[in-house]
């Protein structure tokens, strides 16, 4: 029992080290957000030509066509961001937005009319680590699917290990003190922590 | 060497199991959009001398303290229901509370909300220490030990499966394959 658990402990670990790794080094650039550089976002705007806002109908758009729409300018411009609000004005133009870590893309689009234009907000490392650390959910296609997937077997991971860790301790050490020092510390602050905020005033 | 380092992998992990537990409960209910659901807590009612603020943000942040209330005050959430009325949240894991002042007479009108044991948890994702509480600042300090800890163990982690040649093959297809997945996964999303 001992090898099998010391067997699925460290591979588990070794196929999500990149996981726990990244959230542990996006976790303190954010906890330190001022030691790193390129929190702040720069704005610019360009008119690119597209295809597909010429073939657009004008008015409401039902909610299918207007999924059809945003996904068939995203292949026709090269958008890598995370399909997300969309919204039409009042002068008939409709806006979609795009969003991945670090980068908010907004496109606004004047059915029948060729030129659209592209308004991308840029992070640099800092907001790029801020914002991969938040990325989270299974929508948006295959890319974010497998991410959202990675999240999950992460969090597992997170519950998972120190479980299996306990284990391994406790069948490893013979002198079990220290440990239950440790571990009954660090469990009576956790809870603790809980408690005094659901039962604190 | 490879006993010490074994000894502090374990006794750093036994000492983070805990926050590594929350964070992977409340990773989990982050990713599939969950919430905490609230109930209506109790009601009651103080008189506090009204502060001389020139801002709604400084009134709410002195009223609060003078509750000895404990969390963030949200500034998009401040607002006059009436000239002499001033509402305001103070926000905190589990708990929030809607201040009602009437500001001549200094009658304050706390309407509490609770989000229970997940409310919690999902709030000490992250926490950073919070306003009048100084368990915030205890936690900070947890956050930035966990935090070396699970680095130190997953490095430490691969160094043990370096050193038993038998699995060495085998794990660099899982090592490959997962965590360089993952890593060009991330890169492929941030590009």
């Amino acid at each position: 029992m001992y090898v099998l658990v010391r067997t699925v402990h460290l591979f588990s670990g070794l196929v999500l080290a990149g996981g726990l790794f990244m959230y542990a080094a996006t976790g303190f650039i954010m906890a330190h957000q001022d030691w790193f550089p390129g929190g702040e976002s720069e704005k610019t705007t360009e008119q690119l030509t597209s295809e597909v806002a010429v073939r657009m109908g004008g008015g409401e758009l039902p909610q299918e066509q207007a999924d059809h729409w945003q996904r068939q300018l995203t292949g026709e411009l090269g958008l890598h961001g995370r399909p997300g609000n969309r919204w039409r004005s009042d002068d008939g133009s409709w806006t979609f937005e795009y969003s991945r870590p670090g980068t908010n893309e907004k496109l606004r689009v004047r059915p029948g009319d060729r030129s659209v234009t592209l308004t991308v907000e840029a992070a640099g490392f800092a907001g790029i680590m801020n914002r991969l650390h938040h990325l989270r959910g299974y929508a948006g296609g295959p890319r974010f699917f497998l991410w959202g997937l990675f999240v999950d077997l992460t969090s597992l991971a997170m519950i998972f290990f120190p479980l299996t860790g306990i284990y391994l301790w406790y069948t490893l050490k013979k002198d079990h003190r220290l440990g239950w020092i440790v571990l009954g510390s660090s469990t009576a602050y956790g809870l603790g922590s809980i408690l005094y905020l659901v039962l604190g005033r | 060497m490879k006993k010490i380092v074994l000894d502090i992998h374990i006794y750093l992990s036994l000492l983070c199991a805990g926050y590594m537990i929350i964070y992977g409960v409340s990773g989990i209910a982050f990713n599939h959009d969950v919430h905490p659901s609230e109930r209506d807590g109790v009601e009651w009612e103080a008189v506090v001398e009204v502060p001389d603020a020139d801002e709604d943000q400084v009134l709410a942040e002195a009223v609060r303290d003078r509750l000895d209330l404990v969390g963030w005050v949200p500034f998009w959430r401040l607002s006059h229901p009436e000239p002499d009325e001033f509402v305001f949240f103070v926000d905190r894991p589990a708990r929030e509370y809607r201040v009602h002042l009437y500001q001549s007479t200094g009658v304050v009108q706390v309407s509490e909300s609770d989000r229970g044991v997940l409310g919690a948890v999902i709030g000490l994702h992250g926490l950073q220490g919070m306003p009048n509480s100084n368990w915030g600042r205890t936690w900070a300090v947890y956050t930035e030990i966990s935090i070396w800890a699970l680095v130190f163990s997953v490095i430490s982690g691969i160094w043990f499966w370096w050193l038993r040649p038998a699995y060495r093959r085998s794990g660099w297809w899982v090592l490959g394959l997962g965590s360089g997945g993952s890593i060009l996964l991330m890169l492929y999303i941030i590009g």
